[in-house]
């Protein structure tokens, strides 16, 4: 699929930054947020290709909102890729089981991040 | 023969022939003289009955006595020849009796304080023990062996053996393994032999199992078990694992923007950044790329050290790997002017591990090798069958490993020399990561001087067993 709007959930203001700017450049739009509970709430309103969630944040984790955004019949098409800064395999099995397409070890290579989050939704493996 | 029955019979042997003697004689006198003559002689006959027989009298009470175990005999010497050797000879084997007694008495006396001993050392270690014979009976332990494994030692002693073994089993995590474990230190009957339990009852226990044979002039006897508790090691390892995985996670947070606004700023706008000002991002972007391969490094080590790391243990064709390997190493081989010969041999080796994991440790040998090579030299990888196992190796024709250095070279952070650590641009662990690798797979790795000079790395691991059944690659359970 096509995927051209992301919305992308970081709570490090940085990395959250820095991630906009690399995907920005890759041709995207980008909507950046602080945590799941903001990303549910501007799935309400309007839907996006690709939802990208960091693991750890306060609130509503990234797990936690992938599982919801599974839940809910009017968002579940909507792939979702996790970031962390974890390496346990745990964690990218548990991402599997939330419902995510991937899984994106940090640090990431923030040239490659585009073209990594497409290979990820184009070859849901 | 009881010695009252012996004394009767000889006494009534002595009367008869003086009886006899007795009547004969009267037979040729006159009526009155022969009566008082055969009274005469009865008496007389009685008399040396009596006499005769009192030194054999003395004899047996002396012989009675000796039954009794009181051994102080002391006869006279005194009558016949025969009087003297008998009352002599019971004298001496009074006194070699009492001899003999005391040497019993302090014989038992020192199997007595030999056992105090042997049970006051097991009873003071801090370690379990289980003794085992031949037959695989247990034969002694000592109470922290129960307390360890949480049994009385009343019923380590007493139970059947196979029901202390099941037991055991449901004690442990993985009961399968317990008994596979426990056939291993009896199949090496002469050999010392060590693994880890972990136990769950009330709590978690990590115990180190030692054995080894108890051997005499005869043969091996037997087997010895010894328990160690080594809770406190494996948790305060758990502790620095958990450590070094948060402190990774807490750095791998800010070098992810740092990298990342690294790579963008060089990437973006590079045409209007001045040649210096390129120059200085491009040090930070080199040395936040070696700071993530550093902190990935660690984090892996602290894996796989701490069995934490999840092994995907399968059989491994190592043609394939070392051709895989190989050609992995091309690209950094042609930029440094060396040559990678590899060569697998003609048996189709196989082992059982972790490809990924071993891809790895091959790699890093190579990677070594050529970085450590001189231009023009060839790095040659090689497999070989041996009787441990097969074993894979990396020579190079580099300047080698100063023999002082040989010990440390696989513990992290090891270099050559400082100035290498620019050259190289490797984290300092790879080697140390590769050693963890190979000894989670049961191996060994080493380093050895090459013929003519450079050196040669080698790493063994078990065969795959005949039966196909791939061996156990994780750490103790």
């Amino acid at each position: 699929m096509d995927i051209r709007t992301i919305l992308l959930a970081e709570d490090d203001p940085h990395i959250r930054r820095v991630s906009e700017i690399a995907l920005k450049r890759d041709g995207f739009t980008v909507t950046a947020v602080t945590d799941g509970a903001e990303v549910l709430q501007l799935l309400e309103d309007r839907p996006f290709d690709l939802v990208v969630l960091d693991g750890m944040m306060p609130n509503i984790d990234g797990l936690e909102t992938c599982r919801r955004i599974k839940a809910d019949p009017r968002t579940r098409h909507i792939p979702v890729v996790m970031l962390s800064a974890r390496t346990q395999t745990s964690d990218e099995s548990a991402s599997r089981a939330a419902g995510a397409v991937g899984y994106i070890r940090k640090p990431f290579d923030a040239l490659g991040l585009g073209n990594e989050l497409r290979r990820l939704c184009a070859d849901p493996a | 023969m009881r010695p009252d029955r012996l004394s009767c019979r000889v006494t009534l042997a002595l009367v008869a022939p003086a009886t006899l003697v007795g009547l004969a004689a009267g037979w040729t006198r006159q009526p009155l003289l022969m009566t008082g003559a055969a009274v005469a002689l009865a008496l007389a006959g009685v008399w040396v009955v009596r006499v005769a027989s009192r030194p054999l009298v003395a004899a047996t009470a002396a012989a009675e006595q000796l039954a009794t175990g009181n051994f102080t005999v002391a006869l006279p010497v005194t009558g016949s020849c025969e009087e003297r050797a008998l009352a002599d000879a019971l004298n001496r084997l009074g006194a070699a009796t009492a001899r003999r007694d005391e040497q019993l008495v302090g014989a038992l006396e020192d199997a007595a304080t030999q056992r105090d001993r042997f049970y006051s050392i097991i009873e003071a270690s801090s370690d379990g023990l289980l003794l085992y014979d031949r037959d695989r009976r247990l034969v002694a332990t000592n109470l922290r062996c129960g307390e360890l494994l949480g049994f009385s030692v009343n019923e380590l002693l007493t139970s059947h053996v196979t029901a202390l073994q099941e037991a055991m089993e449901q004690r442990c995590d993985q009961p399968e393994l317990y008994r596979e474990r426990l056939e291993q230190h009896f199949a090496r009957s002469d050999q010392p032999h060590q693994d880890h339990l972990v136990l769950r009852d009330r709590r978690r226990r990590v115990l180190r199992r030692y054995s080894r044979p108890v051997i005499n002039q005869r043969g091996i006897q037997g087997r010895v078990f010894t328990y160690t508790d080594v809770t406190a090691e494996s948790d305060l390892d758990r502790m620095k694992s958990e450590f070094v995985s948060t402190a990774s996670h807490e750095l791998r947070t800010p070098l992810t923007s740092v990298h990342g606004a690294l790579q963008l700023a060089l990437s973006g706008s590079a045409a209007h950044l001045a040649e210096e000002d390129r120059e200085l991002l491009e040090i930070s972007l080199a040395n936040t790329e070696r700071l993530v391969r550093l902190v990935n490094d660690l984090l892996d080590l602290s894996k796989i050290e701490s069995g934490r790391m999840p092994f995907v243990v399968q059989p491994v064709a190592i043609n394939a790997l070392i051709e895989e390997a190989a050609r992995g190493m091309q690209g950094l081989a042609a930029t440094r002017d060396t040559r990678i010969v590899a060569s697998a041999g003609a048996a189709n080796l196989v082992v059982s591990g972790d490809r990924d994991h071993l891809l790895r440790v091959i790699t890093n040998l190579l990677s070594n090798a050529v970085k450590y090579s001189p231009p023009g030299t060839e790095v040659r990888l090689g497999a070989r069958p041996t009787s441990e196992g097969i074993e894979i190796s990396v020579e190079d024709q580099g300047p080698g490993v100063p023999i002082d250095h040989v010990d440390r070279l696989f513990r992290p952070f090891s270099r050559v020399g400082a100035q290498e650590r620019q050259t190289t641009g490797g984290t300092g662990l790879g080697l140390a990561i590769s050693r963890a690798i190979v000894e989670q797979h049961g191996g060994r790795i080493w380093v050895e001087r090459a013929v003519p000079h450079g050196c040669r790395f080698a790493f063994l691991l078990p065969a795959l067993t005949p039966a196909g059944a791939p061996a156990e690659a994780g750490r103790a359970a």
